[in-house]
């Protein structure tokens, strides 16, 4: 924020990597034992050379490192019976007809659930997958990008469902192929009952990736998204289809009050600036306060942000359109799945290759897709202006998606004409007076700016 | 190039058993490869390095080091495939007729080749346990021999620690086990496996005969040349470029390019030159440009580039 613009390149050289990102670089994986002992910090970047230089030195070294990523990388997941999970995909268009599907049914259910869990145990049921209303007993039921997440991670067996699959275990008078609910699943002679096969991660993908418009299919930039929040720890949602009308009208109580004082403020703003055809900008007179010349000084009109949109809200539109609700880890252990609250974060997904720098329009509509959040009382005061700034009245978290690097931005509705510097002026110091040291170099530096240009106009 | 040789020298990872063309798998619009054989490979003989996306379930919940599949950029593909080393496979058409009528002989031997798996995992699994045991009693021998017989109760405290200590992560919510002989499973049932890949085990999709060639952005002519010219690439989003070009593999080199490609006519703007070559000495890199000549009498590699330092006088 503070960089000066005249200052020598040569300096950017000098500072310290103090907010290194070690997901930017390519990582030697000669460090990954580092990672899997407990509580281990994360590795530091390896040393690296600047270019080949043809020393057996050197190829060894690079040898080493590609075989430590060969060996990690070459691993093959297996489920210990202990936690073991099965799960059977419902993507094909045959599987619907199934027995178990239809006696369950699939009450409260999205389209996209593609993935029934036949017994699930283990913490990751707590934040993702959803049950068929109204029926208990009935299996969870997960998202195409909850599904591939678990089999990635080793936690979920995906299986291709047989026809005869899924028959539920009291109708005992088909004993060959009713042991669908059965814990001790893995004992039974997988050759000779057709329950169907497991299906490997690539299949997975295949199933589970598409088109974000095709059923129960997620697009890859989305599910690298969502895998890349849960491997950090959040719990990551699925947001509503479209932000519900239910959402703005609860607004609307809160806002109704703000938005008369705003009428009322605007409107004697809007008195006070109208200015003659011709003529000085400040009206000539006797003035005792900064404020009224600075009043009629400001005639760049400013964005005001509102609880309520004044004009009409145009609906989010793909992709600048909030897809998933981001709740801290901290809140994972007092989560529930169909009331989970008010979300940390609200993420959009973008494809950094097919889409360009949102308009204005766009931005606009997905900010007003988010609920009021102006900053907060302990953000107030001069000291923290630029707090505020950052902060907004709304706000939203960008994830830009270029071939599986993903970047997060976070987009605030930012309102310069909020801060208004020379209301200060009138408080305290006198003119010229370098006395304003205790507001803060916020109040400082505006202030000088202000003055020199009230001057010359 | 003398590197090949010297390679050579050093242990082949797995790529031994490679016949080219290897497949690319197109899921979505996107190049992705499964086989960590083929992704080694291609780092090693064709200089292409792709980005993980997938996570490591050795290590579930970190960003840091990420596991497969890899993504290829439409460009590296695009390459591959111009030279023979790849065909593209449309892996969801390809996976759901497959598995619908998935039967008889070929059925069983994708369940034997699993089975197999998992018993190897279950072998391994059931020596890790005993190694486990052993390490676990030898220390419970050493700390009752410690404290002699004051303490007796201290045993029961210090057996599920060390478990702890070796105690696979992979699961979270595994609870370390104690070193009875009872976690010893007698039953030589077969772990259930997710392999990686469906083919293999299951066999190869045709080559197909005509195909289409990935569409590719018009930087394509520059990552070729950068290509040609023994540099490894990435994509280079984080650095506002088309590509970060890497003098060998990024595993052990530093970047020395941002690489942006621009058409042969194209007006470049001003704080383009002026933003790239900023950032770009500022991290310690060259900004380059480079562009295919539209009308080059010469036949092949067009490409000219342009490298912008930031002299900052």
């Amino acid at each position: 924020m503070e960089i000066d613009e005249d200052a020598p390149v040569t300096s950017l050289h000098n500072q310290p990597h103090e907010e290194h990102d070690p997901t930017d670089e390519t990582q030697d994986f000669r460090f990954i034992a580092a990672l899997s002992k407990s509580g281990a910090q994360i590795p530091k970047r390896g040393e690296k050379d600047f270019e080949p230089h043809g020393t057996k030195h050197q190829d060894g070294i690079l040898a080493a490192s590609r075989e430590a990523m060969h060996d990690v990388l070459n691993y093959t997941r297996s489920h210990i019976p202990k936690n073991y999970v099965r799960g059977y995909y419902y993507g094909g268009d045959e599987n619907w007809d199934d027995e178990i599907v239809k006696k369950e049914g699939r009450k409260g259910l999205l389209e996209d659930h593609v993935v029934a869990v036949e017994s699930y145990k283990g913490p990751h049921f707590k934040v993702s997958g959803q049950a068929p209303l109204g029926v208990p007993g009935a299996r969870l039921w997960l998202l195409p990008e909850e599904a591939l997440y678990l089999v990635e991670r080793g936690s979920l067996d995906l299986w291709w469902p047989a026809r005869t699959t899924n028959i539920p275990p009291q109708s005992g008078e088909r004993p060959e192929s009713g042991e669908t609910r059965d814990d001790d699943v893995m004992d039974e002679d997988l050759e000779e009952k057709d329950e169907g096969f497991p299906l490997s991660l690539q299949a997975a993908y295949a199933m589970l990736i598409g088109e974000d418009q095709e059923r129960g299919k997620i697009s890859l930039e989305r599910y690298t998204v969502y895998a890349n929040l849960k491997r950090t720890g959040y719990a990551v949602l699925r947001a509503p289809e479209s932000y519900s009308t239910e959402n703005m009208e609860s607004q609307q109580a809160s806002g109704q009050i703000a938005s008369i004082f705003a009428r009322l403020f605007g409107n004697i703003f809007s008195r006070e600036i109208s200015h003659p055809p011709h003529g000085p900008l400040v009206k000539p007179g006797m003035y005792r306060s900064y404020n009224a010349i600075y009043k009629q000084l400001s005639v760049v009109p400013r964005h005001k942000p509102s609880a309520i949109p004044n004009t009409p809200t145009i609906e989010a539109e793909d992709p600048f359109r909030v897809i998933f609700h981001v709740f801290k880890a901290a809140r994972i252990t007092n989560f529930s799945k169909r009331n989970p609250g008010e979300p940390d974060f609200r993420i959009a997904v973008i494809n950094a290759r097919s889409t360009s720098v949102p308009s204005l329009t766009q931005i606009t509509s997905l900010l007003e897709s988010t609920p009021w959040c102006p900053p907060t009382d302990d953000m107030a005061g001069p000291n923290k202006l630029y707090q505020r700034l950052r902060h907004g009245y709304r706000n939203v978290v960008l994830a830009v998606v270029d071939q599986g690097v993903t970047s997060y931005l976070r987009m605030g509705e930012a309102a310069f004409g909020e801060e208004r510097l020379y209301e200060r002026f009138d408080t305290g110091a006198t003119r010229g007076s370098k006395r304003g040291g205790g507001r803060g170099r916020g109040g400082g530096r505006g202030r000088g700016r202000g003055r020199g240009r009230g001057r010359g106009s | 190039m003398a590197k090949a040789d010297i390679e050579d020298e050093h242990r082949d990872v797995g790529s031994d058993t490679i016949t080219e063309p290897v497949s690319i798998s197109l899921i979505a619009g996107r190049y992705l490869l499964f086989d960590i054989n083929v992704v080694t490979y291609l780092r090693r003989t064709h200089n292409i390095c792709g980005v993980l996306i997938g996570g490591i379930p050795q290590i579930p919940q970190q960003n840091v080091f990420l596991g497969l599949p890899l993504e290829l950029l439409p460009e590296e593909a695009r390459l591959l495939v111009e030279k023979r080393v790849a065909y593209i496979v449309d892996d969801t058409a390809w996976h759901k007729p497959k598995f619908s009528t998935l039967s008889g002989e070929e059925r069983r031997r994708y369940l034997d080749s699993l089975r197999e798996a998992g018993l190897k995992s279950k072998r391994a699994a059931d020596e890790g346990a005993k190694k486990r045991q052993a390490h676990g009693l030898a220390k419970e021998a050493a700390t009752r021999r410690a404290k002699g017989a004051l303490k007796p109760d201290s045993d029961e405290k210090d057996i599920p620690d060390s478990a702890k200590e070796v105690s696979d992560s992979l699961f979270g919510d595994e609870r370390p086990q104690s070193p009875t002989p009872s976690t010893i499973s007698v039953s030589n049932k077969p772990h259930a496996i997710t392999p990686t890949t469906t083919y293999p085990p299951l066999s190869l999709p045709d080559i197909p005969t005509e195909e289409a060639k990935p569409p590719v952005p018009s930087s394509y002519p520059l990552f070729t040349h950068l290509h040609s010219r023994g540099y490894f690439t990435t994509p280079g989003l984080r650095f506002g470029c088309d590509y970060t070009a890497y003098p060998g593999d990024p595993l052990r080199f530093h970047s020395h390019f941002l690489a942006t490609g621009y058409g042969w006519e194209e007006e470049i703007p001003m704080l383009d030159i002026v933003g790239g070559g900023r950032l770009g000495t500022g991290v310690k890199k060259g900004f380059l440009i480079g562009g295919a000549e539209s009308e080059s009498s010469t036949e092949g590699d067009n490409v000219r580039t342009f490298c912008i330092e930031w002299g900052g006088m």
